[in-house]
């Protein structure tokens, strides 16, 4: 049954569609919109985090290929200067430890090379101490910086740390070419982690 | 029963003016009306019948108030359920994206990120780099040189992690 419009003179509510009140389904779309920009927010951020991880990185592989250039040019100063400011700075905790670990020793390696071919062993000692303060591991980066500590032992004249440097190194540098045969340490997990 | 390719008789277009001039509201001729054997009356109900077929039925205004009274409320009852229902689908169109986007970033941010890059090692190094490397840990006289070497094996070496770590953490394939 449908109702004829009433007419005005018609002393009852007017059944049709009554007039939009104050409130009347709008505080849900607000709070919709409110809901949607957190999600927003939230995303955003978490975009932002994974981008700082790679400038990061990012970072580092230009200080690196600044470092090549100018050793290229026999710049040394200018290399050791573009290498100190990745270690100076702090790292972002957001970076997996073993990758920062890695990248960091790595440039300390870099830096104590630079010290003993610029003829300064106490400084290429202090930067190889620096690098394996960060954490020891039976990888690539850890062997290099017990090669240069054990080189800048040797360049002070004490044998006996240098080759006890180079014996470590030795080990696991057989281990690497180990696990390289048996067909490559890329695709197997990392190995655990001796922490300072 | 006639078909429809048929004359109509006399008979029939009698009945059908009688029923014209009904619904036309037209006194129809006495003859016409009698003649077909159709009544006033007769012919009056069937026009006032097809008049009331294809539209609403209408509230006589001396009924409209206790019509309404008891119309009203079913109108707002169901006004109310409808605009529950609205919000109803808005909370849920709303709540579902945002649990997936909840459960994206928890596992993005937790077992996407961390777990599995930090357990990737990184690429294997060449034998070149490890007989630089090892050819380093003789020292000797010339330690310089060895080391300078293993720092040229190492450049290539590190362009491959940063930009295969960079890659992982930008979530490149």
């Amino acid at each position: 049954m449908t109702a004829r419009r009433p007419t005005r003179s018609a002393p009852y509510p007017d059944p049709l569609p009554a007039p939009r009140r104050e409130g009347d389904g709008t505080r849900p779309r607000r709070l919709a919109a409110l809901a949607l920009l957190g999600v927003l927010a939230v995303v955003g951020c978490a975009r932002a985090r994974r981008a700082g991880d790679s400038r990061w990185i990012a970072e580092a592989e230009h200080r690196h290929a600044v470092a090549d250039q100018e050793l290229q040019g026999g710049n040394v100063r200018a290399a050791r200067d573009a290498l100190r400011g990745l270690v100076d700075a702090p790292a972002p905790g957001d970076v997996p430890a073993p990758d920062r670990r890695s990248i960091l020793q790595d440039t300390y390696f870099r830096l104590a090379e630079i010290d003993l071919g610029a003829r300064n062993p106490r400084a290429a000692l202090a930067s190889a101490e620096r690098g394996l303060a960060l954490g020891r591991a039976d990888d690539l980066f850890v062997a290099n910086l017990l090669v240069v500590r054990g080189a800048a032992h040797e360049a002070l004249d004490d044998g006996a740390a240098a080759a006890a440097d180079y014996h470590e190194a030795l080990v696991i540098n057989d281990k690497l070419l180990a696990d390289s045969l048996r067909g490559g340490a890329g695709a197997a997990p990392r190995a655990p982690e001796a922490q300072p | 029963m006639k078909t429809d390719d048929e004359e109509p008789t006399e008979q029939e277009e009698r009945e059908a003016a009688a029923l014209a001039a009904a619904l036309e509201g037209e006194p129809a001729p006495a003859g016409d009306a009698e003649a077909a054997g159709l009544g006033p009356d007769d012919a009056l109900e069937t026009a006032a019948l097809l008049r009331h077929a294809g539209r609403p039925i209408a509230v006589p205004p001396a009924a409209e108030p206790s019509v309404a009274a008891k119309v009203a409320p079913l109108l707002d009852a169901r006004r109310a359920r409808g605009r529950r229902g609205g919000r109803r689908w808005i909370a849920t169109s709303l709540a579902l994206p945002a649990a997936a986007a909840g459960a994206w970033l928890l596992f993005a941010t937790t077992a996407g990120r961390h777990a599995p890059l930090s357990m990737v090692a990184p690429p294997p190094p060449s034998a070149d780099l490890l007989a630089a490397q090892a050819e380093a840990t003789r020292g000797g006289r010339t330690p310089g040189a060895a080391i300078a070497r293993l720092d040229v094996e190492m450049r290539a070496y590190r362009r491959r992690y940063h930009e295969g770590l960079r890659r992982r953490l930008e979530g490149e394939p």
